[in-house]
């Protein structure tokens, strides 16, 4: 296989003419489609919810200097995300790493959204934010936040690092 | 003024964003939904663009972490609507490129679509996925070496 052949085969794919006027009528109209996409308004705030986790926020994690979250992607197995826990710890620079499952970063959320009306969560019959594991690093305050950065993305599985002290 | 303004959007970048989200997710349905979601927040946002360049690696962006988060919510793994496939190509070689396409991990079809499909540089697939270049470069080459590797056996 040659890299021409690659792209030639990829230039094949083509957006069919029906998609393309459905599209052009029902974004238009910014209709949702009926037939996909059809989160309730209550699990959208929790996709939201987690998107904003997802990248850190006040209430989620307590700010230090430099504390990392590392998101996985969502074919990660439970072998790579252990390797990838002992990939961290080997980072110089690199003092705690903390694993946060999924159940936990559910938990967090409800804490955080739902303390008024616990009721909410009810409307989920499992976890929405069970692919939300994250590993939390505490970077020492006299390492190289660069290169710890490029370090971790080069782990196998790794998707995001957020910075939660770059947040505002 | 809406109604031709995504007009022209689609026609620009529809078969663009079209390759981008199908070689991920496999088939036209969710495909479909993708495009609409990121067509609907172009819309909703209407940010305002340096240049052409910079207007279509926004949308890029938007749609690929569309993907990420269509993968990560639905909890599960794209599904290949293999007749899809068999319109598309000419051949058997390319059924089998397609193929293997597919089956690679999402984390390396997302770079060597953007890679291969407008040439993207290292540097401008790291902008628009929010990877390190280094990441990126890594992902490109065992993408690469998957493939090949699956394509000589």
């Amino acid at each position: 296989m040659t890299e021409k052949q690659l792209k030639s085969v990829m230039d094949s794919i083509t957006m069919p003419e029906a998609m393309a006027q459905e599209l052009r009528k029902n974004v238009s109209g910014k209709k949702q489609k009926n037939r996909t996409f059809r989160y309730p308004k209550i699990a959208a705030a929790v996709i939201a919810g987690a998107l904003i986790l997802s990248v850190g926020t006040t209430s989620y994690a307590v700010y230090q200097a430099k504390n990392l979250r590392v998101f996985f992607e969502a074919d990660v197995t439970e072998e790579q995300l252990k390797k990838a826990g002992e990939a961290f710890r080997a980072i110089e620079g690199v003092s705690e790493v903390e694993y946060v499952p999924g159940e936990q970063a559910w938990a967090d959320f409800q804490a955080e959204y739902f303390a008024d009306d616990p009721e909410l969560a009810q409307e989920f019959d499992e976890n929405p934010l069970a692919d939300s594991f994250n590993y939390k690093l505490t970077v020492e305050l006299s390492a190289n936040t660069k290169e710890v950065r490029e370090a971790i993305e080069n782990v196998e599985g790794v998707r995001m690092v957020s910075d939660l002290s770059e947040l505002k | 003024m809406e109604k031709k303004h995504i007009d022209d959007i689609i026609k620009k970048y529809g078969n663009l964003l079209y390759r981008a989200v199908y070689v991920q997710v496999g088939n036209r349905h969710d495909t479909q939904d993708i495009l609409q979601e990121a067509f609907i927040r172009y819309l909703e946002k209407a940010p305002v663009f340096a240049d052409e360049e910079h207007e279509k690696a926004w949308l890029l962006q938007v749609t690929h972490h569309l993907c990420l988060d269509f993968f990560r919510f639905r909890k599960r793994h794209s599904y290949l609507e293999l007749g899809e496939i068999e319109e598309l190509i000419a051949g058997p070689e390319d059924e089998n490129i397609l193929r293997e396409l597919f089956a690679l991990p999402a984390q390396q079809k997302s770079i060597l679509v953007l890679y291969y499909l407008e040439g993207y540089r290292i540097k401008e697939i790291s902008g628009i996925t929010g990877l390190s270049e280094n990441a990126v470069k890594k992902r490109l080459q065992r993408g690469r070496e998957a493939l090949r590797a699956k394509l000589t056996e």
